[in-house]
């Protein structure tokens, strides 16, 4: 193969995987048949303080981790959702320390984030 | 422990300036463009400068040029970040920079491409779509307990 058709092919692979990662990122999907999510188990926590109550219509769940770049801004419109819309509640997991919930994983999901 | 919050921003201006080295490393590693000698030349530049980001991040040349002539144009960042995850994606950078060393050492082309396109894949994510491979694995290592508290 002609070398500079390699380093067009390795940019092009470059762009391909920004652009897939552009398009699967934060991307919203259905999930068949409901789970009942146990907020006490997961150690939700509403403002720091731990808690166990859904919201009235709806409850968004978020869950970060310490060190994550985008979780302060998901918060702030999470949080700013919550304060428009009534009968929400906005709750967070971290997740830093607790390796057995992993985002890919059924139980978290199968979580409903309806609005 | 207060950690000094820093402009997302920064680290992407330096992996922009990173991905064009290291295509060119590349590119002249596989003799598209200049010569070997050029590739050699551009792997131990990519390699002196992780060096200097993962043991002096704040003196950075890519860091001051930062400071100096681009932040002044930007406007406010929305957001600031926690610099650990990118620093420790900068020694995620800087293996694969020791790995083209040791190419250039036992003077290969080969292990400086293959170690020129790693650098590029990641340095170019990170630079023009904000995805920062090294502290993804930050995260997921943190997360594992692997890289202690």
């Amino acid at each position: 193969m002609d070398s500079l058709t390699l380093v067009g092919l390795l940019l092009l692979a470059a762009i391909a995987a920004g652009l897939s990662y552009r398009l699967l990122h934060g991307r919203g999907h259905k999930v068949a048949g409901k789970q009942r999510v146990d907020l006490g188990s997961l150690g939700a926590t509403k403002n720091g303080v731990p808690t166990n109550v859904l919201g009235k219509k709806a409850t968004l769940l978020q869950f970060s981790t310490e060190y994550c770049g985008q979780c302060p801004g998901v918060r702030r419109q999470l949080a700013q959702l919550e304060y428009r819309l009534g009968g929400l509640s906005h709750l967070e997991v971290d997740i830093t320390e607790r390796i057995e919930i992993e985002p890919n994983s059924t139980s978290v999901r199968h979580q409903r984030y309806s609005c | 422990m207060s950690v000094q919050f820093i402009d997302p921003r920064g680290p992407r201006f330096g992996a922009g300036i990173t991905s064009v080295l290291s295509l060119g490393t590349f590119a002249a590693a596989i003799g598209a463009v200049f010569n070997t000698t050029a590739a050699f030349v551009l792997m131990a530049v990519l390699l002196a400068s992780f060096l200097w980001s993962v043991f002096s991040p704040a003196s950075h040349p890519y860091q001051l040029i930062f400071k100096k002539l681009v932040r002044p144009r930007l406007k406010e960042p929305s957001e600031l970040e926690d610099p650990r995850p990118p620093q420790f994606a900068q020694k995620v950078g800087l293996s694969f920079a020791i790995l083209g060393g040791i190419g250039v050492a036992l003077l290969s082309e080969t292990i400086v491409a293959i170690a020129a396109a790693f650098i590029f894949l990641a340095a170019f994510l990170n630079a023009f779509f904000a995805f920062c491979l090294g502290c993804q694995m930050y995260l997921l290592l943190k997360r594992a307990g692997l890289l202690g508290k």
